[in-house]
């Protein structure tokens, strides 16, 4: 039963999202997909989920379908809000130093050279998926009571075919009671580790993503090294994963710390994160002060596409509102803190108008 | 027992005797047994007690032995053997004449170089904690070792107790000898590259200059102490001591001299105060390298410099870290080959890191961006400097394989054809 519902709304999430055809990860996804539709077992047939997506099609063409984290016009949004900052993107890295080298150059040269350098910084700021959390994998292939007591471990065994993609393999668990399982997610992804290593995995978790060694590096603001680190670690749809993300950026929203994540691939995870929670104030807040005011109509029009149903979108949609006025609104009815967000803007205003009457 | 009765009796005597007459005498002379009984003893105290080993005062045993058959003894286990005269030898010559007798400094030993280390004797004061008036009888002169005043009434002469006499005595028994041991103690030399060695050492700041100038955060360095001779007509071999010296702020201001002369010490002196005549200021990229690589020949010294990052430390000849140092130079690779004079190595480095070039000459001189990739930055281009004239339009040319000459040591460390134990040596850091 469960595993019918589950693998129903993947294939929903699948149709949804059709449409966008980015990153490599979607091509090991649908695999995954079919592989969990495919022992789908017997009484529930062909018939059941047909009527299910036919269901489904009918209630998405009502209403618009929920853009998802890899739509054109969410990523636009998104890059534009973390923004382009060269020196800290390539922050020297800790690695063994070389002495630097030196090249004349003309300024048609150094242009080219900036912008090969911005082409990089466009590589490296590529966000990593944003995945629903998997469903956990309980299959039994067979039960065999003869074998009980036989063994005192279990035994797993991996497919180590060099080349099927990790999410086809096939790693089957035997435990002593004689059970034949298809091993766990954790399981899956120790054992890929083991023969085939990646590059910054370890084996076993390691202890910084312990809670009270989350705290430490939080409070030392080591944010972004917690993250990369999470990507290195987990799966983009693992429990964990979903976990640290979260908490890392509910910490940034208690404290403001909004720009340690700008200029670094994670400022979209977090801005996604935030507008689905719908806690955008302090973001808001922390872009009216840092003059950057487009940032701040191009969140709320996400919040827009995200939340049609609601108050502000409804009101912006009538007024047909374009930028500081389309902070107002939301201020004024959607938002927690709206008096802050007017205050900063009253204050943002006053700054801009003097600065212009100077100049 | 007769000893002592006529050292008791000797003291009042001399008193008695136109007093006036005798102290005048015994004070211009300053001889040995108006010189006190106690200072006598002293010496005959240590005598036997410091014989046992110590260079110094093996010197003394003669004297002591010969002192200890004129004067008396304050022991009484030794009163048999000890004799007191009261006018002898030692009476009849100063101080000065006695020690010049016994030292010996002048001779044809002394000469030439020929004295040796061990040999020296040393000159000790023996009158060192005398007080007029003291005496072993231990009476109290109002003016001389009691105050002469005592709420307005001139004091008697009095008479210390014996047993206040006898500690009276030990306090300076015990002071003498604590001042011989402060004099024996050997203050540690700051050690240089090693050992024995003058080089690395330091010698502070320069002295002030006339003007009032103080170079107070000058540091100076020796580089190398050297004997050097010259045969003269009347005294043949000449000694001479040659030092050359660098000094420097640490901050781009270095310089170096040679100073020359008989004894060390003023050689040093000279040395460091012409060297601060001599300053140099040399370029540092970001106070902590140089520009560029630079490679040298002075005269036969070839010295080849590379330019290195943060971190790195001083990998090079020890004079060179010790120049460095005092430039303010942190990391650098630097090999010296061929001749390895001190002196021109000293000038072929001066000589290399004062023609520098400056990213901003480079830049002025090219008119173009003198542009820096780092590896650890990825390919972010910094600009260090812009031509401060016009910009020029048409790029530099560049070959394909760059025209530069190699040096073959280097290739063949590249290539791995190199076999030695001193590449990559872990040593100490900087």
């Amino acid at each position: 039963m469960a595993t019918v519902r589950a693998s129903v709304s993947l294939w929903s999430l699948l149709t949804g999202s059709r449409s966008a055809d980015r990153v490599c990860f979607r091509a090991r996804s649908r695999p995954q997909f079919r592989a969990l539709l495919q022992p789908l077992p017997g009484p529930c047939g062909a018939g059941l989920p047909c009527r299910r997506l036919a269901s489904e099609a009918e209630s998405g063409s009502s209403q618009n379908k929920k853009p998802t984290f890899m739509d054109e016009e969410v990523q636009n949004i998104l890059i534009k809000m973390t923004g382009l900052d060269l020196q800290k993107v390539f922050k020297p890295s800790i690695q063994e130093l070389k002495p630097p080298t030196y090249k004349l150059m003309t300024q048609a040269q150094l242009e080219e050279a900036t912008r090969k350098a911005i082409e990089a910084a466009k590589v490296r700021l590529k966000m990593p998926p944003v995945l629903e959390e998997r469903a956990p994998i309980n299959d039994v292939l067979a039960e065999d009571k003869i074998l009980e007591g036989t063994e005192t471990a279990k035994y797993v065994f991996t497919d180590i075919s060099y080349s099927i993609p990790h999410r086809e393999r096939f790693i089957v668990v035997r435990e002593p009671s004689g059970r034949l399982r298809k091993a766990s997610w954790e399981e899956r992804d120790r054992m890929i580790q083991v023969y085939f290593p990646k590059e910054g995995r370890r084996v076993l978790t390691p202890v910084i993503f312990k809670e009270e060694n989350l705290k430490t590096m939080f409070s030392q603001d080591r944010h972004v090294d917690v993250l990369n680190l999470c990507i290195a670690q987990f799966e983009p749809d693992s429990t964990e994963y979903i976990k640290i993300h979260h908490q890392t950026y509910e910490d940034i929203d208690k404290h403001g710390k909004y720009d340690l994540l700008r200029s670094t691939r994670h400022f979209g995870g977090m801005a996604w994160y935030l507008v689905n929670k719908k806690k955008i104030d302090g973001l808001l807040i922390d872009q009216i002060q840092r003059d950057l005011v487009d940032d701040a109509t191009s969140l709320i029009q996400l919040y827009h596409l995200l939340h049609p149903d609601g108050q502000s979108a409804q009101e912006a949609k009538e007024q047909a509102a374009e930028g500081v006025h389309l902070i107002k609104i939301f201020a004024k009815t959607e938002a927690q803190k709206g008096a802050y967000i007017e205050l900063t803007l009253q204050a943002y205003q006053e700054t801009f108008i003097s600065h212009s009457a100077a100049s | 027992m007769a000893a002592a009765v006529r050292a008791a009796g000797c003291l009042p005597t001399l008193c008695g005797l136109q007093a006036g007459h005798t102290w005048s005498r015994q004070l211009y002379r300053n001889t040995f047994p108006a010189a006190s009984i106690l200072a006598l003893k002293t010496v005959l105290s240590n005598g036997p007690l410091s014989s046992s080993g110590t260079r110094d005062s093996h010197h003394f045993i003669g004297l002591t032995r010969a002192l200890q058959t004129q004067c008396c003894i304050s022991s009484p286990s030794n009163l048999m053997g000890q004799q007191y005269r009261a006018y002898s030898f030692f009476t009849k010559l100063t101080a000065d004449e006695l020690w010049k007798g016994a030292l010996a400094e002048t001779g044809a030993g002394a000469r030439k170089g020929r004295g040796k280390r061990t040999k020296k004797k040393r000159r000790k004061d023996l009158n060192r904690g005398q007080v007029i008036g003291e005496g072993r009888r231990g009476f109290l002169w109002p003016g001389l070792n009691a105050p002469l005043m005592r709420e307005g009434a001139v004091q008697t002469i009095a008479q210390r107790s014996k047993e206040e006499q006898e500690k009276v005595e030990a306090d300076l028994v015990q002071q003498r000898e604590e001042w011989d041991r402060k004099r024996k103690v050997k203050v540690k030399r700051e050690r240089g590259w090693s050992g024995n060695t003058w080089g690395g050492v330091s010698l502070g700041p320069p002295d002030p200059g006339p003007n009032g100038e103080t170079y107070d955060d000058f540091d100076t360095r020796i580089l190398e102490v050297r004997n050097v001779f010259n045969m003269t007509a009347k005294e043949g071999r000449k000694k001479s001591v040659r030092v050359l010296v660098a000094v420097g702020n640490g901050r781009g201001a270095a310089g170096f001299a040679v100073g020359k002369a008989t004894e060390r010490v003023d050689a040093f002196r000279k040395a460091k105060n012409r060297a601060v005549h001599y300053l140099h200021y040399i370029e540092r990229y970001e106070d902590h390298t140089i520009f560029h690589d630079i490679s040298l020949r002075f005269k036969r010294t070839h010295i080849k410099m590379k330019k290195q990052p943060r971190g790195y430390g001083l990998r090079c000849h020890r004079a060179i870290i010790t120049i460095c140092r005092l430039i303010g130079i942190k990391d650098m690779y630097a090999k010296v080959s061929g001749s390895v004079n001190m002196l021109n190595l000293t000038r072929g480095l001066f000589h290399g890191l004062s023609r520098q070039e400056t990213h901003q000459q480079l830049a002025d001189k090219k008119s173009l961006h003198v542009v820096e990739f780092r590896e650890e930055c990825g390919p972010l281009p910094i600009v260090v400097a812009s031509p401060q004239g016009a910009l020029r339009k048409d790029p530099e040319p560049e070959d394909e394989v760059p025209d530069i000459k190699l040096d073959w040591q280097e290739v063949r460390a590249t290539q791995g054809m190199k076999r030695s134990v001193w590449s990559n040596l872990k040593r100490a850091a900087t």
